[in-house]
């Protein structure tokens, strides 16, 4: 990674130079677009910078964001001096590995754009997401008439409102579930596969049993027989924890196997002549090296936790209203599924977006923490190389 | 072989009996029961407490569980507490629309996700290659439920007769109800029903739900086709036989086909639970009546017998599915032996 000292004229902008140097071009993008959406935005709806600071934390994360987001990538995005290090770091090749697959790209850039929309939602919702703005004219609007973008529907609430919201209420319980399963797996994995004997017995026939259970049906049974005991503004919380309840199994599997590999390595057996204690062993020198497929698990569950979740709203499990969920918001336009058309299609095409895009990141992940992954361009010795495929499994 | 399968099998049992009374605890801890469908608040207290009797509900839950099981053991499942029918009644209503409906997305999946992982692979970084790819990646993504809802959608309207919903259209629940009626009068009945008459009638039916629930599958098991052809495709035998001069066709079918999915027969076996479980919220969309619903339904009716019994089948049918892929396994690579 040699850099040229950046020219002049624009090239000197901070962030910029990203954009002309070849590789990691999406760099550039990504550092360019997060800026522009901040600042066309506080431009456009800088008259609700006012009422916004006196507002909640609802809307103090999007104040945040759009003042925060802009440093965060130009500092990321800084020209750092090239380091004089004989060989590359694990890292370094991980991120070359990654910048090397486009659709991987593709789907960081997409995932970026996601998140901040959704933290922009305060700035950028034409009404908020429960203002019936005149039921009796404005209901069942078509898209792009009256100022609707998307549509309204039956109760003439605006739809692009309601899907911003939603993909706060979406994004949030994916993301927030998938913490808690990841971790919950991560240390199941951990003390099963350390400490062994009966515990890891146990552990895992506990995952076996659960596995044995359709995820759907679990969450169903749960979800029914819990959501009415519950006032309904804990049903969110409790599907949450539900979803993170459900979801370890996979995780912790993983990790077990990266963990009965690892127990056996030499820097372990040193560790251990060294009298460090287990926990020490467990978090400092185990749990780290079986961080790469649990990322991708990780990143992998996000996109897999939105699709359960809108499963589940669309159920009519989910959140209660008047709170808009992208899968709550399908299950309302489906009885006006021919009438209505935007009703259903726009926030299921929302939903897709989303699962793609982390399943896009997931895979490139996948493929760049892994490392039998060969980069086609950097082997030209060798023909039958050339086809070492990152999509193997 | 065998050894390993009693072994298995032994090993479920204990498995399957911890399922059963974690979920049939799970449902006696939430408060709220059955019996409130058939109460009225301004009831005496002491009907309601006849009514709790009645349906078994006032025993505590240890012993309700110890009635369900030993019965169950013999092969009664209980009888419905919300419509008073025996389960095993209902199930065996439900189950061959349901067996129906995976079996032929089963098949559909299988088939087009090998042929579009192979054609794939072979094109490696072609433009379809990429093309396939990205559209597997976006199918991949989408919930079944919605695509239900857009094939309806589009459908409608494309073809606005096309049936929708259900699995038998009006006019032949009419002519069924007629035959019925007049045999019931011991009358010779004015219609008859042809039997590729229903069969066409059903297939239609089918088309909708079965693109619904494959499509997601089919992109994932193309993916697997296609990494698995390409780990096959590189090895020496296929050189040798290329160097032989077999046919390219034969190359890939025969020599390469036959290695690579070796790994996909196994997602064969584990699929199996996807007959049943994969088809809950595509069954709710269409109304298609079947197992998935009969579930749904009595969970939120707290019908717990037809649970259970729904819950036992499923779990039955993972363990199966498990087993099926370890034996299908070692049945198509010999390298792999089970002791």
């Amino acid at each position: 990674m040699v850099s040229a000292r950046p020219s002049q004229g624009w090239r000197t902008w901070p962030g910029l130079w990203l954009l002309q140097r070849g590789n990691p071009r999406i760099l550039g993008c990504l550092v360019v677009s997060v800026i522009v959406i901040c600042v066309v935005t506080l431009v456009f709806r800088f008259d609700r910078l006012s009422k916004l600071m006196a507002g909640g934390a609802w809307d103090w994360s999007g104040l945040l964001v759009i003042f925060g987001a802009p440093v965060l990538v130009l500092w990321l995005g800084r020209r750092k001096p090239p380091r004089p290090r004989a060989g590359k770091s694990q890292w370094v090749l991980v991120r070359e590995r990654f910048m090397h697959s486009p659709l991987a790209q593709i789907g960081l850039w997409f995932v970026v754009l996601l998140y901040l929309i959704m933290f922009l939602t305060p700035f950028l919702t034409p009404y908020t997401f429960d203002l019936q703005v005149d039921a009796g004219r404005f209901k069942l609007m078509a898209p792009m008439q009256e100022g609707f973008l998307f549509g309204s529907d039956q109760l003439s609430r605006d739809i692009l409102s309601r899907v911003l919201c939603g993909a706060r209420i979406s994004l949030t319980i994916g993301f927030v579930a998938v913490g808690l399963s990841v971790s919950l797996g991560m240390a199941v994995g951990l003390l099963s596969g350390f400490l062994g004997g009966w515990v890891d017995m146990v552990l895992m026939r506990v995952v076996d049993v659960l596995l044995s259970i359709p995820r759907l049906v679990l969450l169903l049974v749960f979800m029914v027989l819990f959501a009415t005991a519950l006032p309904s503004e804990w049903r969110v919380h409790l599907m949450v924890a539900i979803l993170g309840a459900t979801g370890w199994m996979g995780t912790s599997r993983i990790v077990r196997g990266e963990v009965l590999s690892l127990k056996s390595r030499d820097f372990i057996q040193a560790g251990r002549a060294l009298g460090f204690s287990n926990l020490r062993l467990m978090l400092r020198h185990v749990a780290p090296n079986c961080l790469a497929p649990v990322i991708v698990a990780a990143t992998l569950g996000i996109g897999a936790t939105i699709l359960v979740e809108a499963s589940l709203s669309f159920l009519g499990l989910g959140v209660p209203d008047p709170y808009p969920s992208w899968g709550k918001m399908v299950a309302e336009g489906k009885e006006y599924l021919t009438k209505a058309w935007w009703m259903t299609t726009i926030p299921g095409f929302t939903i897709v977006f989303a699962v793609l895009s982390f399943n896009l990141l997931g895979d490139g992940l996948r493929d760049a923490l892994d490392p039998r992954t060969v980069l086609r361009s950097s082997l030209s010795t060798d023909a039958d190389d050339e086809d070492t495929d990152a999509g193997a499994a | 072989m065998f050894v390993f399968i009693v072994r298995r099998v032994l090993i479920s049992i204990p498995l399957i009996f911890v399922v059963m009374i974690g979920l049939f605890f799970l449902q006696q801890l939430a408060p709220g029961d059955a019996s409130a469908l058939y109460i009225n608040p301004e009831f005496p207290i002491e009907q309601i407490e006849r009514i709790r009797a009645n349906l078994g509900l006032d025993q505590p839950s240890y012993v309700q569980f110890w009635r369900w099981f030993t019965a169950a053991l013999s092969g009664d499942f209980g009888i419905s507490l919300t419509e008073n029918r025996p389960v095993i009644d209902k199930i065996i209503a439900a189950l061959p629309n349901t067996l129906l409906l995976g079996g032929a997305s089963l098949a559909v999946i299988f088939v087009i996700g090998i042929v579009v992982g192979v054609v794939s692979a072979v094109k490696q970084y072609s433009l379809t290659d990429h093309l396939l790819t990205l559209g597997s990646f976006f199918l991949y993504s989408m919930p079944g439920f919605w695509l239900a809802l857009m094939l309806i959608l589009v459908t409608f309207h494309l073809w606005p007769d096309w049936p929708s919903s259900g699995m038998v259209s009006n006019e032949i629940t009419m002519k069924l109800a007629h035959i019925r009626e007049a045999a019931m009068l011991g009358e010779e009945p004015e219609v008859s029903i042809g039997m590729f008459e229903r069969f066409f009638d059903t297939l239609k039916h089918l088309v909708l739900p079965v693109i619904a629930l494959g499509v997601a599958s089919a992109a994932s098991i193309a993916r697997y086709t296609r990494s698995s052809v390409l780990e096959v495709i590189r090895q020496d035998f296929v050189r040798t036989a290329r160097a032989k001069g077999v046919s390219e066709r034969r190359v890939i079918l025969v020599h390469t086909l036959r290695n690579a999915l070796i790994p996909i027969v196994t997602l064969l076996g584990l699929s199996l639970p996807f007959l049943v479980s994969g088809a809950v919220l595509i069954e709710y969309v269409f109304a298609w009546p079947g197992m998935g619903r009969e579930l749904v339904e009595g969970i939120f009716k707290r019908d717990y017998p037809i649970v259970m019994a729904c819950a036992l089948l499923l779990t039955i049918m993972v363990f199966v599915g498990n087993l099926a892929a370890d034996i299908l396994y070692s049945l198509v690579d010999p390298r792999i032996s089970h002791g």
